[in-house]
Parts: structure tokens; sequence; C-alpha cells
């Protein structure tokens, strides 16, 4: 059985593959195709079939995980799409929830709805909230629509109506008349793609998923075909968003749900290492060039949330984005990164990003014209980075620009030492991500305290254990393979297909028979979506309710043991909900009401996938390969530190900091007074001593 | 003023415990929000939280809370140092009040402050006020004729002492306010988050080693008073006037006068001239009035630091005791946002000459529009929704208004599946209502239709349903700036009846409910407009041919 995940990120396309009978691992990058990223894939299959003298029939499955969706939205790249609604409410995209996202903004602007105005038309029909007909659909009057969308040309129709949720009679006779008129054109309805209540979200979800659609189509089906050519004959499989996986035909129905895996899949990396060292709650940490992010993960398992924006007006607020609510693990995204770019404030401070030196023209050391100073410089100059060895020395760094950006734009201008000047962007940064961890992790009701910190991407094991120092946190794990984390949690992700309802209803007035029903109608749902090779008997389903005290505006998932049904269920939910809130807010009403908003179904079935040999031990020789100077910020001082290579370290070996651990694609900081070693899963586990008196 | 700053402090380190007590008013924030029963807390934003040192100099608050809420804590802080000395606070002493002419402008927003101490010596203040959903008297009316009808009065008290509560005064709120369980739990949850704020400033001063915050503060009050100063400078000296009408309940007209002075470094807006104090509800104590205008002037201003003691000291407020912007007790204030809000307004209008690529044109939000309904469900529920409503932002010196956004509150729309699924209405209509964006070169953000009818037969309500609305612009709409073109004005119908604000109305099965939210003032000269933004806007049905032709002189080709 061999196992291959493919991550197509903004530079490089990363594959890992995994045979099961051999416990062979197999790793392989290359340069992201952007023109047809199917092309890389291609290349990709076609190295590792060569590495085991066999073509692509040897495989199994192929995991794919792609930035397609999200790129044909930030890039307005999509299908010219017509949005049906009900009569009243064609501007529900452009009037959004009428809140502004930096209340001090005068100049503030909104992204621009992938529908303009004269592509979205009204039908006459109307529902209630209890799904009752108001008035019927009127075919006429629709036909009519339709034709004018048609002659318009848009190449795919979303359809939204209000209480679709609730009753998705309407939607779907619209289906039936737009097919009619147009046999091939992609229809995308609300009611299928989240039947959820709110107009705005379900409406933003809808349209995006029908934008995205024929885009997804047009891909899929390419990458399809060069797969047959390569005579694979395995499963090919998507990443989601939410941390599983599906088939091909089910992101061809539902790109909006592939539209983030990247981060979802390095999550489940890291909790998969976790896991196999006995970590029950971890913080995912991937720093990379541009960015930070994290994500809660416990029991090895990441926290999941629906709500979720892209095309950000500014990256990194919150609500200058399109909202869509699909399943999502749960991250946070920092402007922390080796590329970010350090200031002198014009209040005579320094400040790190979030604005980033990105791949071009890069951090001053890269020599490739950049100027100013970024995090990366300060790493080279304080002794993390070896300029002659970086990513296994494919890139020489330039230690005089690093120093001369430093010292023009901070050291100078701050009257500082240039040294004073690279630990000051080192700590500003990670002090940065650290408030941002504490903000998420205490938002989840959990202290920072109680986790450990799972470290990848490239300048992630840089910073790992001063961000932890900073968290109070212990104990720091960096995987192996941390560069391809995302492509290697894709041979980890279990299958999985979400379903929600939305059931407005007081808990008291809640009945076996209601609750039977709705969780029946999503488990046939879950079936139906499910990949067919899924074997029935493996599939575990979790329920829960979205409830909250009636009158209060937040809803608490409130899970549903599983097996329980009837009056059962429903005890477990008052339960499960009383436990979860006073987690988060520290005590509960007993007196209140509380009000049911939705219920969910996750199905999944987790693919065995044998344990993966470590990564440790091939190259031999003695794991020391030198010293050198470097600041040891908990000492705040220069020390002399021991270079490891992480390859020839064996599983069970300790090493005492300050010491340096290098792989081709990062680099381990182990600071003075901290014990390291490498598990037999090959993880290099650090453990820092406690803060200093 | 000396501008040189002395540097205890390294950039770093200064950078970092700054960084610092702005996340603690973060987290102070989210606390409060995610705990309140008050729906106005947790969705409107109607909280405020923030810091201060040991001389109660403001050292951060919470940047996303409503300024009316956020910005009378100082003015508060220091009423209730006057009231309880303090050589007379105790560690674990918790102060109290909701004196509207001290603080927020009204009963229901209460404060509470905890006095931080760091090995017995007092470091600073951690300050949280909040609308409570009662506070006793009548309900939520514009109809008082007095203070005294607007329920609790709460002197400055100690809530706690040494740790413990101090039950006489809540026992005192407690009989004294409807909902009373969830009023004494959203005062708990203040505390809470108070607490929260205390222990992050003491493991500041332990990590540092300070018996103080004076060095931290010293220098971020010093270095924000400087770079403020020279954002000021950048605007051109002289005094801008400008002379607003504004249409409050029973059709009355006040005038509101505004003079910004640019004396170098300094701000003055000055609203003397401005009409008396009304008898409805609606009146501003100063410390409110202020609150708003100087929200409305830190949003001209491009300010590299969050708010704090330093950025707010170049910028003066004066209003006439006995106007509607500064009146005088026991004037009723209850519904202050309906003059208040018309602020931010007030500065941009007069200051445009001067900060021309700094204004936008009057909002078509202001005054918030939305209605109250009270009634019972067929099911036997009781609902008492408030919904909201927003028109659109004015025009920029570079782009459009955005349509119908919430301004200068922050308060987001109930989708209409929740409305109608709380309440027994249907919305029939929310779209962007055409020509209803102020001209310009650039245009204002468009406002809204908003339609309701309440339902009768089995999905109606029991009975009549009460009902109370606000608006405006029903007489003066929103105005264009620097040549820009005005709104038009608000319209609100019930039954087929053009109603104004304010009043309570008994709906009835069947009721149309209307409301025309007009869009923001224009920017510019609007035959200036790019004929090409003209035609998308007439391609998407944004503007008739006639207002194409009538304000920008466009004739579809």
């Amino acid at each position: 059985m061999i196992t291959l995940g493919s991550d197509i990120g903004g530079t490089f396309t990363d594959f890992v593959e995994v045979d099961e009978s051999s416990g062979r691992i197999g790793v392989y990058k290359c340069l992201t195709t952007p023109g047809d990223p199917s092309e890389a894939i291609e290349a990709g299959v076609r190295e590792l079939s060569a590495r085991r003298g066999t073509d692509a029939s040897a495989l199994d499955v192929l995991v794919h995980g792609t930035t397609l969706v999200i790129n044909a939205v930030i890039e307005r790249k999509g299908a010219k799409t017509g949005l049906l609604t009900t009569r009243g409410f064609r501007d529900v995209l452009e009037i959004g929830r009428e809140k502004r996202f930096d209340a001090y903004d005068l100049q503030i602007q909104f992204p621009e709805p992938l529908v303009p105005r004269h592509l979205r038309l009204e039908v006459d029909e109307r529902l209630h909230a209890t799904g009752a007909v108001i008035a019927p659909l009127n075919e006429g009057s629709s036909r009519e629509a339709i034709a004018t969308l048609l002659q318009e040309g848009v190449e795919s129709i979303a359809v939204c109506l209000l209480h679709a949720y609730r009753n998705p009679a309407h939607e779907r006779r619209l289906r039936e008349l737009i097919l009619e008129l147009a046999p091939a054109l992609p229809v995308t309805l609300s009611s299928d793609v989240l039947p959820e209540i709110k107009e705005y979200e379900r409406t933003t979800t809808t349209v995006l998923n029908a934008y995205a659609k024929p885009v997804a189509s047009r891909y899929l089906g390419r990458l399809e075909e060069r797969m047959r050519s390569l005579n694979f004959r395995g499963e090919l499989l998507m990443m989601l968003s939410s941390g599983g996986i599906n088939s091909v035909a089910f992101a061809r129905e539902f790109p909006v749900q592939v539209i983030e895996s990247g981060p979802a899949a390095g999550t489940l990396g890291a909790a998969h290492y976790a896991k196999l060292a006995q970590l029950d709650r971890v913080l995912a940490f991937d720093m990379g060039g541009t960015t930070a992010k994290m994500a809660l993960v416990e029991d090895g398992r990441a926290l999941r949330t629906h709500d979720f924006e892209v095309a950000h007006v500014h990256r990194f607020k919150r609500g200058s984005g399109i909202p869509v609510r699909v399943p999502v693990v749960d991250l946070i995204e920092i402007g922390a990164g080796g590329g970010s770019i350090a200031r002198r404030t014009p209040v005579g401070t320094l400040q790190v990003g979030p604005q980033s030196a990105s791949a071009q023209p890069g951090p001053a050391c890269y020599g490739q014209g950049g100027t100013e100073p970024t995090v990366s410089d300060a790493d080279l100059l304080l002794g993390y980075l070896d300029a002659d060895h970086f990513l296994g020395g494919r890139m020489q760094l330039d230690r005089g620009a690093a120093e001369k950006a430093i010292a023009a734009s901070l050291a100078g201008p701050l009257h500082m030492t240039v040294e004073a000047a690279a630990y000051g962007v080192y700590a500003i940064v990670n002090e940065n991500m650290a408030a941002a961890a504490k903000a998420y992790v205490s938002e989840q009701g959990v202290s920072s305290r109680s986790c450990a910190l799972v470290a990848f991407g490239g300048a992630g094991p840089v910073h790992a254990c001063d961000l932890a120092a900073r968290l109070g946190i212990e104990t720091v794990l960096v995987p192996p393979r941390a560069g391809v984390a995302a492509a290697f949690g894709m041979i980890v992700a279990p299958v999985t297909y979400d379903a929600v309802r939305s059931r407005r209803i007081l808990y008291r007035d809640l009945t076996p028979r209601l609750i039977d029903e709705v969780l029946e109608d999503m488990k046939a749902e879950c079936a139906r979506h499910l990949p067919k090779t899924v074997d029935p008997a493996q599939v575990r389903h979790e329920a829960s309710a979205d409830v909250r005290y009636l009158g209060q505006g937040y809803d608490v998932a409130a899970p549903i043991p599983p097996g329980a049904t009837g009056a059962e269920a429903i005890a477990a939910i008052r339960a499960s909900f009383e436990k979860t809130y006073t987690r988060l807010y520290g005590r509960i009403y007993a007196d209140l009401q509380l009000e049911i908003m939705n219920f969910r179904l996750s199905a999944s079935v987790s693919r065995r996938v044998a344990d993966a040999p470590p990564a440790i031990g091939r190259v031999g020789g003695a794991s020391k390969v030198g010293t050198r100077q470097a600041f040891c910020p908990r000492e705040k001082a220069w020390k002399e530190f021991t270079v490891y290579r992480r390859d020839r370290i064996a599983a069970g070996e300790a090493l005492a900091g300050p010491a340096i651990v290098e792989e081709d694609e990062s680099t381990t900081i182990v600071p003075a007074g901290a014990k390291a070693r490498v598990d037999e899963h090959g993880s290099l586990i650090v453990t820092l001593p406690g803060s200093p008196k | 003023m000396n501008h040189a700053v002395k540097q205890d402090l390294d950039p770093i380190t200064l950078e970092m415990l700054w960084r610092r007590l702005v996340s603690i008013v973060g987290e102070l924030g989210s606390t409060l929000r995610r705990t309140s029963f008050s729906s106005v807390v947790r969705d409107i934003g109607d909280y405020g939280c923030a810091i201060f040192d040991a001389q109660a100099r403001l050292l951060a608050q919470t940047p996303d809370s409503t300024p009316g809420l956020c910005g009378p804590l100082g003015h508060m802080l220091r009423k209730i140092l006057e009231a309880i000395p303090p050589e007379t606070i105790d560690e674990g002493d918790m102060l109290i009040g909701n004196n509207p002419w001290a603080g927020s402008g009204h009963h229901n927003d209460v404060t509470i402050a905890l006095p931080v101490f760091y090995q017995g010596r007092a470091v600073g203040y951690v300050v949280t006020c909040c609308h409570h959903v009662d506070i006793g008297g009548r309900r939520a009316t514009t109809e008082s004729r007095d203070n005294f009808e607007e329920g609790l009065r709460i002197p400055m008290l100690k809530f706690y002492r040494r740790g413990q509560p101090n039950t006489d005064v809540m026992a005192f709120i407690a009989q004294n306010v409807r909902s009373h369980e969830t009023v004494m739990g959203d005062l708990s949850a203040q505390v809470a988050a108070c607490h929260v704020g205390g222990e992050r400033m003491r493991e500041i001063c332990a990590e540092m080693g300070w018996a103080s915050l004076k060095p931290l503060a010293d220098e971020i009050v010093a270095r924000s008073e400087v770079v403020t100063r020279a954002e000021i400078r950048k605007l051109p000296n002289g005094v801008y006037r400008h002379e607003a009408k504004i249409d409050i309940v029973d059709g009355q007209t006040l005038t509101i006068m505004t003079a910004v002075t640019i004396d170098d470094d300094e701000i003055t807006v000055d609203y003397t001239g401005t009409s008396p104090q009304v008898k409805a509800a609606i009146n501003c104590t100063l410390t409110y009035a202020s609150a708003y205008t100087t929200f409305g002037v830190l949003c001209l201003l491009d300010l590299p630091v969050p708010v704090n003691e330093g950025t707010l000291r170049p910028i003066r407020i004066i209003a006439e005791p006995g106007s509607c912007l500064n009146c005088t007790f026991p004037a009723p204030v209850f519904g202050r946002t309906a003059i208040g809000n018309f602020l931010p307004d007030m500065v941009y209008l007069a200051i445009a000459p001067a900060a021309p690529d700094r204004v936008c044109g009057g909002a078509g939000a202001t005054p918030m529009w939305g209605q109250y309904m009270f009634g019972k469900r067929r099911d036997g529920a009781d609902f008492a929704p408030f919904n909201v409503a927003s028109g659109g932002l004015g025009a920029r010196a570079t782009k459009d208004g955005v349509s119908c956004l919430a301004f200068p509150y922050n308060v987001g729309n109930t989708p209409a599946e929740i409305v109608e699924s709380e309440v027994p209405m249907l919305v029939e209509e929310r779209s962007l209502w055409q020509d209803s964006a102020g001209p310009g070169r650039f245009r204002g953000g468009f406002g809204q239709k908003y339609v309701l009818r309440m339902l009768d037969g089995e999905l109606g309500p029991m009975g009549d349903v009460l009902a109370s609305f606000r608006g405006g612009r029903f007489v003066h709409p929103p105005e264009g700036v620097l040549g820009g073109g005005a709104a038009p004005n608000g319209f609100l119908s019930i039954a087929g009846a053009k109603e104004d604000a304010g009043r309570q109305v008994l709906v009835k099965p069947g009721d149309r409910i209307v409301s025309h939210i007009p869009g923001g003032g224009g920017y510019g000269n609007p035959r200036e407009r790019d004929r090409a933004a003209i035609a998308m806007d007439l391609k998407n049905g944004l503007i008739s041919p006639e207002h194409a032709k009538q304000y920008y002189g466009y004739a579809a080709p």
C-alpha cells in the first residue's frame, strides 16, 4: 500500500510518499507551476515512481491539496457567475453585515462582491422561517431571470433563497428550470452547500462555490487526465480545509470545501507527531517566510471553526474579507515570518511586520537587492542561521548585506549596537507571536502553559524555544521532515464529510423524535457524500449542537456522545453545553433557557497508515559537526553553541543546550540550560528549564 | 514643551511593554464581550475598557468599542478619585458609579474601576464600563422629563472593600433594576475583567522589577504626545466653521455651530452658539459630546500609536453649559446618541478645506436607524428585539463611500432570517436604495430600503405589537462636502402613514413598516466624476438615467 501526499504551495510543490509494506518514505520538492499546477504534480509522481523503479500504477492513493480555489478568488479569475435570489434581496452580498472592521479608518473599503449587481436577479417566491411556503415559486418570472443571466453569458449560477436551509424545494425547482434552458451549466444551491441560517454568510459561501466550480472542474479534469496517462489506477482524494479528505467528485461539486487545505494539512502532520510523542495538548506553530500560523490541537485533533474569511482587504484584519462558512481548522495567522520587515516607528521603538519582503526581493541577506532588515537578517547575525549552509547549502547568505540593513534602518536611528538591534528584531517578532497565541488559546479556555509547542516551517524551529519560553511552555517538538509537513499531513488525514442543519428551537421544546430525525437525515447525507470506497462499518460519527443561552449572541458547540439518541441525546446536549460554557466563561446560569441554533454531524473514517519509520540515523557518523558563536536568548549573552546535523542524531541520543540542530529545511535553536533528544519516531524534543529566577 | 524624550527604556523593551498594555485591554474587552448578557455589549460593542497609571493617565483603551463608552473613562476615573481620594483606597477595593456628567452620558452605563496594587503600592487602575440591560426607572424612552426619571443614580461608591463585596451597595442596585440577575451577573463580569487586567499589570511590574509603572507611562505619554502634535502641525492654522441643522424628535430642528481651530500643534473644537438643551431625553453631557468629537478628530489624524493620554492632550472640546452638547443637571439624557452621533460629521464638514484628503461627506447612517418591537408570538414566547439598519458612508477624497455601513457607532444588522425566526414578521425588502447616494466626484455610499411586514393569521403575533423607531434626516439630509451633493432625506412610514422617529406605535398584523435610509454625502463636483463610474452605476441600476442626467450631466450613449 503506497500513499502519496502532494501539497501545492506558492513557491514549491511538496511530495511525501509512504510505503506501508516496506516502511520506505520518499520526499520530493519541485517548483510550483502556476500556469497549470497539475504539471508539477505529474513531475513529482514521475520522479518518485522512477526512484521506486515502477510507474504510477504502484500507487494506491494520491492525496492532493491545492490553492487553486483561493487563488481564483484572490485574483478574481473565477467564472462569470450569476445569482438568483428571493425578491427584495439582490443586494445581500453588497449590504453585508454593515459593520466597520476598523473603527478609526475613514478610508475603509470592503472586497467587491464576486457577482456584480446586474448579474444578481430576483425571483418571486417566499418561504417562512419554519419552511412554510408563503408564496410559491413563480416559474414564469424565474425563467425570465434565468434567460437574462444566460444572455449575459454567465458560466455558473448560484441560487440562494431565503430560508432554503429549512426548505430546499424552491431552490431545487430553480435548478431544474436552469438545466432545462442550459443543461450543462454548473448550478450551486445554498441548500446543498450550506443549509445554515443567516443569509449573508450563506450567500457568500454559495456564490464562492459557484464562482470556483468551472475552474476547479477544469483543473481536476486535467489532473485526472495526467494521472491516467501515467497509468495511475488508485484512488485520487482531495484535501479539504476541514482537515479531512474526500473524493475528486466531491471537490468538483463543492470546491469551496478545498479553499484552504495547506495549513489544515500542516496542522494534521504536527498533530500526528505530537500524538506519537504522547503530548495531548499542543500548539502547532508554522512559521514561514511571510506569516506564522498557530493552531490548538487536543488529543491529536485540531480544533475547528466555521468562521473563515478569504480575500481580505487588510490581510490581518478580521471582518475585511469575504466570509466563507465551511469547516476549517481553527488557526490564527500573524504577520510574522522570516521575511517580515523590521523598522523604527515614528515614536522611536522597533516594530516587526506585518509587511514582508516576501520572496522578492526577500531579506537583505538573500542578496537579491533587498535593503530593508528582516527577521531572517537578524537570525543570521545572531548566529542562528549558517550563511554557508542555508537550505542545505543551496543558497549563500550575505552577512554583510544583513548587517548593513540592520545598521542603517535600526541600529543607527535607534542608537543601539547592531547586535542589540538584531536581538530586538528576534525578541519583538517572538513577543508578537506570543501575544497572539495567548489571546487565541485563552479564547478557547486554555492556558498556554498547559500546551506543548510543535514547530515546523522554515523559520519555526529557529524561533520555537524562545516563543515557548514567552508562553510558559516547557516542551518543544520539531517533527521530522518539518519542511514538508503539509504533504505529510495529507497522508495521515481521515476521510470526512460534515453536515449541518439549522433548527432554531428552544431547548425545552426539543423532542426525541425531532433530534432523531435530524441526526438520521444528516447521517444519510454523510453516507451519500463519502467516497464510494469507504467501508460504511468503519465510519465514525460525531454529532453536536450549536447552543446558546436565550438572548445571548454566541453559540457554544455542545457535543452529543456517539450513539446517543432521543432523550439521552437531549440530556447530553445540556450537560456538554454547561461543561463547555464553564470552560470558556467560568460560570453557568442554571435558570436561563437554552436555545438550539444548529445541529452538526461529522462523519470520518481514519485511514490506516503504518507508523512512518524515523528519518534518522541514515547518514551515520558523528552528529556533532562543529561549534559556532550565537546569541543565547535565554541568557541574553553570546555563547558557543554546539552544532549538530539532525540526520546524524540517533534515536534516544540526548544533547544539551546551547546547541544548534541543522537540517536542510530548517534549524533548531536549543538555548543554554535546555535539553533535547530525538524520540523513536524521529521527532526532536526540547525540554526547556523552568523560567529563570 | 521640550520635545526631547528621555531614554530611560530601551526601544525594544518599550515596544514590548507598550504592546502588552494594548493586549491587556484587548483581553479585557473580549472577556466582557463574551460573558455579557447585554446584547448591546456583545453585538454593538457598547462597552469600554482602559488601563491607567497611578496618576490616572490613560495608557491604553479598547479600540473596537463604542466611542461614547470608551472616551469618557478617563474623566470618569478622575471624578471617582475626587469623590474617593486615592489615600482612602485600600488594596482590594473596587469602585463603582454611573453619573452621566462624569461618564458616558446615561445611567445604563455603569463604570467599575479597580485600583491596582503591587507590593502594597498603587500602580494603576483598570476601568471598565458597560451598557446594562436595565437600570430601573422608565424603560428605554426619550420621554423622561428629567434625569431622576431615568433610573438608578449610583454615586461614586466602593463596590468591594478590601476584596469583600459591599453587600449594601449590591442590594440597593439589585432592588432597583429589572432583570436584576442579569444586571448583577454583568457587573460581576466587569469585576472579573478588572481582576484580569490588574493581574496583567502586576505581571509587568514583577517581570521588570518595578515598583511603579511610571517609567513606562512617562515614555508612552510623552512620545505619543510628540507624534500627535506633529500630525496636527500638518494641518494649516486657522478657524474652520460649519453651521448645521439636524432634526430631532417631533420635527424639531437644532443648530450645531462648529468651529475647529488649528493652532500649530493643537486642535480645539468649539460648539459655542449651538442650540440650548431640549425637553426630550436626548441631551449630551459635555463628557459624552467630547468623546464623540474626539473620536472624530482621531479618525482624521493618521496616528502611528493607539489612543492614550498623550494623543488626547492636544485636543480640546468646548460647549456652552446649558446647550444640548453640555446640558446641565438634571436634564434628561437617555437617548443622547440622537445628537451625539452627529459630532464626527460636524468636525469633518467644518475642517474640510484644511484637510481635504482626510474628510468624508455626511454619514447616511447618522443618526442610527432601528426598530424596537415588544410583543408575543403565537407559541407564547415574548419577543423584544432591537434591529439596526444603516445608511451609506460619505464619499472620500479618492473613493466612493461604502454602502450601508454603520457610522460613527458600529452596530451590524440582524440577518433577515434571524429576524424572521424571532419575530412574527417578514423582511420584505432589504436593498440598496436607487439614487440615495449624494452625488460628487466621488459619490456617497448608497442607503437602503428596509421594508418589514407584520404577518397575520397563524404565523402572525398574538395581539398587537408595540414598536418604537429610531431614525432621522427627515428634514435635513446628509450633506456633501467640498462641492459634493447631499443625499436625499430619510423616510419612514407605518401602515402607509408617514411617521417620525421616537414615538411609540401599535403595529397590527398586515402593517408595513417602510424605512428609506439615506446614503452618504458626495465629495467634490459631480461633473468631475469619472464617466465610466457613472456608466457602471447605471448598468447596475444604482442610479437612474434621470439622476445621471440631473447631477452628472450624463446621458447614456
